[in-house]
């Protein structure tokens, strides 16, 4: 009696073992294109970064879409400590002190020139993704941007910086019709400018 | 939810004006794809493999700029060097060597045989100091690691060597009870002469201390250089050399062929790591 007992209470178990071993629907580590496919994904997020930032900037986005835009920037994020590191071409060997990713943007929307562009090269380099100590993977784009302002229809100030974004790529817990997956999502973190010269 | 959407929307209805801002320029392009950007890239170049092609060979075969001496490792290590470099002879014998080494010699982020060298500014008491900083990759299991601080180097951990013998702690000294000990302290000149004779300053104990109690502040990082030390019979120094040229980037400044021997005499100069902390 008490051998069938156990039975049943074993097949219980397993049955609910099995019931609950749900593949996730995210790439997991062990997955061979794991990286490359967070390494697209983190190429992404810059490039929504940068046309975010050309709407930001622009004279006719409406104020309200530009907030809205800031807060959606600042999610690309990993928080709110991510810094950016601002820099001149009257200044290329000292550049200023990096800030808030928020406040760097809260900048930007308050620029007060007629016409404020900011374009971004096609390429960028991408570093591998690599596991650090926190358990999350880490790693380095790098990409080239132009700034240029106008006022009264003449260009005052244009540079091209290269810049180096920091990526991490952290594991998640994600619902997805009332089961709790573990996902991962790639954020951007640090930005720091490696280059600032003048446009020609 | 409804604001990344409305976000999105809002993004795609500006595509075609945004896919205008992106840059075309192709000098900057070939420049940008030349420069070694990253430490990365470095091992990257360096490696060079075929089957699995570098940012820069992907660039050259996509804007048709093959020559004969792409693709092999050659092309790629010899972008690696500044190439005004007056060691011309012993850069060709090192491309060489690491050419047609087997098995194949290789770096990897994870070698333990690598540093970087950073010089940066910190008040120290409000006076501005120089305090170099060396930097290890320190690798937990097969490859998961951090940077960590693994040595420094500065004068403010130097102690000047006692002036005068003579100045001491009478041996008597317990009879009064120990009542010379302010003078001790107060005599800077020959301090030394108060503490055991095989006193080693551990630098990098006294210098997490001055950081911890704020008396030690950072003020900002002037340079980094990374020293090479991983492959067998020779050194490489790595530094940045920002200019607009196709040579740009992490590049080899300097090389040098060098005994087991002679690569712990530079290590112990340059980066203040010993045999036994390292």
């Amino acid at each position: 009696m008490l051998h069938i007992k156990s039975i049943l209470i074993s097949t219980l178990i397993l049955s609910f073992m099995f019931c609950n071993a749900q593949k996730s629907p995210c790439p997991q580590p062990t997955d061979s294109l794991f990286l490359s496919y967070y390494q697209k994904k983190a190429q992404k997020k810059v490039d929504d970064l940068g046309s975010m930032l050309q709407l930001i900037v622009r004279k006719d986005t409406d104020p309200i879409d530009v907030n809205t835009l800031i807060d959606n920037a600042v999610e690309l994020f990993v928080n709110e400590d991510a810094q950016v590191q601002v820099s001149n071409i009257r200044n290329t060997n000292n550049p200023n002190s990096p800030i808030k990713i928020r406040d760097y943007l809260n900048k930007l929307k308050l620029l007060k020139y007629d016409k404020v562009e900011i374009r971004w090269t096609s390429i960028q380099y991408i570093s591998p993704l690599r596991l650090a100590d926190d358990g999350c993977y880490h790693g380095v784009i790098s990409f080239e941007q132009e700034f240029e302002r106008t006022r009264d229809g003449r260009i005052i100030y244009s540079d091209l910086t290269r810049k180096n974004v920091l990526v991490i790529l952290k594991p998640q817990q994600v619902p997805i019709d009332g089961v709790t997956y573990s996902c991962w999502d790639v954020f951007l973190s640090d930005i720091k400018v490696t280059e600032t010269r003048q446009l020609k | 939810m409804k604001r990344l959407f409305a976000c999105i929307v809002f993004i795609l209805s500006y595509g075609i004006c945004l896919a205008q801002n992106f840059i075309n320029n192709d000098d900057l392009d070939t420049q940008f794809a030349f420069q070694v950007k990253q430490i990365d890239e470095f091992f990257e170049r360096f490696n060079f493999d075929n089957s699995s092609p570098t940012f820069l060979k992907k660039y050259l075969d996509n804007n048709n700029l093959k020559n004969k001496d792409i693709p092999n490792r050659e092309f790629f290590l010899k972008s690696l060097f500044v190439h005004d470099s007056p060691d011309t002879i012993l850069v060709k014998e090192f491309i060489s060597f690491i050419d047609n080494s087997k098995p194949l010699i290789l770096l990897t982020f994870y070698d333990s045989n690598w540093y970087a060298l950073l010089s940066c500014d910190f008040s120290f008491l409000g006076k501005p100091k120089t305090v170099q900083l060396v930097m290890k990759n320190q690798v937990k299991g097969k490859e998961q690691s951090k940077w960590v601080i693994f040595s420094v180097k500065s004068e403010l951990f130097k102690y000047p060597k006692s002036i005068d013998s003579t100045r001491i702690m009478s041996p008597m000294s317990h009879a009064v009870d120990f009542m010379t000990l302010n003078k001790a302290f107060a005599d800077k000149t020959n301090s030394s002469n108060y503490y055991r004779k095989d006193l080693q300053v551990d630098e990098l104990s006294v210098f997490q201390f001055l950081v911890q109690n704020n008396i030690l502040k950072f003020e900002k990082l002037n340079s980094i250089n990374y020293y090479f030390f991983q492959i067998p019979d020779w050194f490489f120094r790595v530094d940045y050399f920002n200019r607009q040229s196709n040579n740009s980037g992490w590049l080899i400044s300097q090389i040098m062929k060098m005994t087991v021997e002679d690569k712990i005499k530079l290590k112990k100069e340059i980066l203040n790591i010993t045999i036994k902390n390292e």
